[in-house]
């Protein structure tokens, strides 16, 4: 097991609504986040001396938000980064507790990701007017530059090497959507999707149709952490970071064309996933509830075989089985996550991981904040029935991944 | 679909110096990519100035591909991102592995491109060519692609709903 393996625990969480439009900033929404995070937790905003961030040039510091709020920091820290950082910071921030940089630590992502500045050079307001390549100009040469065309490129390889279809990446879809429709928070609470919607929608750009893609929003997630010690006597139970990796990536420089040994569609799980359960000391069987990034449907088809859940090509057909829904073999992404909850750059789901593993998730049940939840799916309960421990699987760039393995023990055993 | 007009006014290259000794090679009408002098290994894009097989970057050359390949992946873009490409949808955006050229690996060099007739005609496999089209006052062309006149048995097309689903 790690060194640092049952040492930090999530004890606060909070985000904002998933606006389609804020009409707010970055600083107002990450401030509401931030507030609602230490609140959960049951600290007061002079509790916590720590604070780190990512973004992309897109956001609010941690500098910003602390002094907006009163707050005297001890370590203030903010990355570069979209998916996978949120899983990197919960690493980086359980050795800052146990050197004792801080005590109690804030981790934040506030962003505009629908009407602020969009993935891919995306505009509201129709196709960008010029564009001036100031690097080799790979991608955009050719007319490629968003993520839901680069990640095109691997799913069509994946789809020919595997025997993989559209009707494997719809299964994907539907499955988050069904959980979507059990969260309040969902951008689409109670609007279930059928195969014929799926089939119906728009291309955006081919293998990927709307639903293929995930809801872009202005929204603000943090997070507060703090040593196992420290973290009993709060408002929920503690959950306790096992392990994890943190940006494992390729050695390969090229976002499409060049892979040193492996195709396209290879992922940094493939190289995480010894070390992630390793650190941790469980083995797949032990996870009970997973995420995983869910930019596209075909990168959680990449992820669940990446880090071993199933066989290299299996994923779209376990999801097809139903396996992946809330009473099946392995509930994933049970909040609907990005393609049906909201975007958040990944940080959503370790918020949905700490409340499912809390035993108290937010939904229909009216006690579930003292964790009393009835199962019943129709009516509105979305708490999985068993929840030890929790795997989140994150995605970067395409060869790039971030795990976490969350638990309500604080040793895995 | 032809040949997609893509309005090169709205697209200015200003590379910067790793990248720009490749787009100084298009004004010849010569396709490049770059080879360890170490190692050997060879790869695209020219941005990408360190090998990665074995870490040298202070020694590489350029060697010249006849720009013949096959379409190792490849996307269909609908929706106008690049004012540039707003004409020109839908068109077909390809990874090409060269025919002429390999890593140390044994993995083919893969270029992207866009493949005239693609959306059409194309799939995995389909054996594409180089030509060139001028794209600026100073000369800089642009690697463009059509399909080959002899194409493999083999090309495997996307099915947007397989049927029965």
């Amino acid at each position: 097991m790690g060194a640092l393996t049952g040492k930090a625990a999530i004890v606060g969480v909070g985000q904002t609504e998933f606006y389609r439009d804020a009409k707010r900033t970055t600083l107002s929404l990450g401030l509401e986040a931030i507030k609602k995070a230490v609140a959960d937790a049951g600290l007061r905003l002079s509790d916590i001396d720590g604070m780190t961030s990512y973004q992309t040039g897109d956001s609010h510091s941690s500098n910003d938000m602390a002094q907006s709020l009163g707050m005297r920091l001890n370590y203030a820290v903010d990355i570069m980064g979209g998916g996978s950082s949120s899983e990197a910071l919960v690493a980086h921030a359980a050795g800052l507790l146990a050197g004792g940089y801080c005590r109690a630590i804030v981790i934040f992502r506030s962003m505009r990701g629908r009407t602020g500045r969009r993935m891919g050079g995306q505009a509201l307001s129709g196709p960008q007017p010029n564009t001036v390549v100031t690097s080799d100009g790979q991608g955009p040469m050719v007319g490629v530059t968003t993520p839901a065309q680069n990640f095109g490129m691997a799913a069509m390889r994946y789809m020919h090497d595997y025997g993989v279809s559209t009707r494997q990446l719809a299964a994907v879809a539907l499955t988050h959507r069904y959980h979507a429709n059990l969260n309040p928070k969902a951008v689409f609470y109670k609007q279930p999707l059928t195969l014929e919607d799926y089939y119906n929608a728009r291309w955006v750009s081919k293998p990927f149709r709307l639903y293929d893609c995930c809801l872009e929003r202005d929204v603000s997630c943090a997070m507060v952490l703090m040593r196992r010690e420290d973290s009993y006597d709060l408002r929920h139970p503690p959950v306790f970071v096992l392990g994890g990796t943190a940006r494992t990536m390729s050695e390969s420089p090229s976002y499409n064309a060049g892979r040193l040994h492996t195709p396209i569609y290879w992922h940094g799980s493939n190289w995480g996933r010894n070390r992630a359960f390793g650190m941790s000391g469980v083995t797949r069987s032990d996870i009970n509830v997973a995420s995983f990034y869910d930019a596209f449907t075909i990168t959680p088809l990449l992820q669940m075989e990446g880090y071993g859940f199933v066989k290299p090509g299996e994923a779209g057909f376990w999801y097809q089985e139903g396996r992946g829904l809330i009473d099946g073999d392995l509930p994933v992404n049970t909040s609907g996550s990005h393609l049906s909850e909201g975007y958040s750059h990944g940080i959503q789901m370790v918020i949905e991981m700490t409340r499912q593993l809390r035993g108290r998730a937010d939904d229909a049940c009216p006690n579930w904040e003292e964790g009393i939840h009835t199962y019943d799916r129709k009516a509105g309960c979305r708490q999985v029935k068993k929840h030890d421990v929790g795997f989140c699987s994150a995605w970067g760039s395409p060869t790039q991944s971030s795990s976490l393995v969350l638990s309500q023990f604080a040793t895995a055993n | 679909m032809g040949s997609p007009k893509i309005n090169w006014s709205k697209f200015t290259i200003n590379p910067d110096y790793d990248a720009a000794p490749w787009w100084d090679f298009t004004k010849e009408g010569k396709l490049m990519v770059r080879s360890c002098d170490v190692c050997g290994h060879r790869w695209w894009p020219p941005g990408a100035i360190g090998c990665s097989s074995c870490g040298n970057f202070e020694k590489t050359s350029w060697v010249e591909s006849s720009g013949k390949g096959a379409i190792y992946s490849f996307i269909v873009v609908t929706q106008p991102i690049l004012g540039a490409f707003a004409e020109a949808t839908p068109y077909l955006s390809a990874v090409i592995d060269l025919d002429d050229m390999r890593g140390v690996t044994g993995l083919p060099v893969r270029v992207m491109g866009v493949i005239d007739e693609g959306d059409d005609q194309a799939g995995i496999n389909s054996k594409v060519e180089l030509y060139w089209e001028k794209i600026s006052a100073d000369g800089k062309q642009m690697p463009r692609w059509r399909l080959s006149t002899q194409q493999p048995a083999n090309v495997w097309k996307f099915e947007g709903r397989p049927k029965g689903s």
